[in-house]
């Protein structure tokens, strides 16, 4: 693959991950390899916004605001560390804020038609409804980082030393969280249903 | 797979956490599109701006750092005079370079050097000064 190199503090540096060179291209001025981005994680921060703040409508105005952080950041980025953890580093801190700005917010399931059920779900619609709410309100209840932890691992591609650089913690301290996050969860949906 | 303990075997958590957003809104696109023109123009107009700034307005700063500067070194100049000699240099090369280590000298010493002429200077050099350190 073709190798890009940016001059930084004299140094060269060195990539071949397609999302680097993307973000090279866009601190060039490159509004179309913005899109070559937002094409490839959209849903992948959709989908971790929406099961973190529980509106599909919100995730997808988040989503976008994330993505012009990424536009207006690129000139500082420095691929030294993995395109995705600094993604969802990203994502994580709209988050937050969105979640201090609202409060509290009822959580809203997504249409059902946005939604795939993985593997053979056979069960109907209703009652899919019904689990993705319960697991919404029940997501709603945990600690932040638990929950960050807990989507990260199981939503996207992202290695636990990734995680930890999106967290900003300990790769000790990621197993600790989604450990901690799963049990929690387990119990808050037992309990709700 | 549990990855804290992978001869568990699946979670049934994980199907839950594992059903996904496959679809964004119709509008989600145009959006993106409307949100890219409008992060371009914006890089188009902060490049202009840049180029178009009239650079004679910083004049005033420059014209300030550099009275700044001039009072601060005339300041540093009359707390410290140089060090003057009263004697000659050849004496005063000499007393030095017969009592101090080389590795000591400071501007004084370099100033009176510049004074001697070669033939002086290389009779003040050759002198076997470490028999009387």
């Amino acid at each position: 693959m073709k190798q890009i190199t940016t001059p930084v503090s004299g140094d060269e540096i060195v990539s071949e991950n397609p999302d680097d060179q993307a973000m090279l291209s866009i601190a060039a001025g490159d509004g179309g390899a913005l899109k070559v981005l937002f094409d490839r994680w959209r849903l992948p921060v959709i989908n971790f916004l929406y099961r973190s703040l529980g509106s599909h409508a919100d995730a997808e105005d988040i989503a976008l605001e994330v993505f012009t952080e990424v536009w207006r950041a690129a000139p500082r980025y420095r691929p030294q560390g993995t395109f995705s953890a600094w993604l969802f580093a990203i994502a994580r801190g709209k988050m937050r804020h969105e979640l201090r700005r609202r409060r509290r917010k009822p959580v809203v399931s997504a249409p059902l038609e946005f939604l795939e059920a993985p593997g053979n779900d056979v069960r109907n619609a209703s009652e899919l409804a019904e689990r993705e709410q319960l697991l919404l309100e029940s997501l709603a209840q945990l600690p932040e980082p638990q929950r960050s932890a807990l989507l990260f691992s199981v939503q996207t591609p992202m290695t636990p030393a990734e995680i930890a650089a999106a967290l900003g913690v300990k790769k000790s301290h990621v197993y600790v969280l989604i450990h901690r996050g799963r049990c929690q969860l387990k119990k808050l949906m037992e309990k709700r249903s | 797979m549990n990855p804290l303990n992978p001869n568990e075997g699946p979670d049934p958590l994980d199907a839950e956490l594992r059903r996904r957003i496959v679809r964004v809104s119709p509008e989600l696109d145009s959006r993106f599109r409307s949100l890219q023109a409008e992060l371009q123009q914006e890089r188009r107009d902060a490049q202009a701006r840049v180029h178009s700034f009239p650079l004679w307005l910083t004049a005033p700063l420059w014209a300030g750092a550099a009275a700044a500067a001039v009072v601060s070194v005339a300041w540093l100049w009359l707390a410290s005079p140089p060090q003057t000699t009263s004697e000659s240099p050849e004496n005063f090369v000499q007393q030095r370079l017969l009592t101090e280590d080389p590795f000591t000298w400071d501007a004084s010493l370099a100033e009176a050097l510049v004074l001697l002429d070669d033939e002086t200077l290389e009779t003040l050099l050759n002198y076997p000064y470490e028999s009387h350190l």
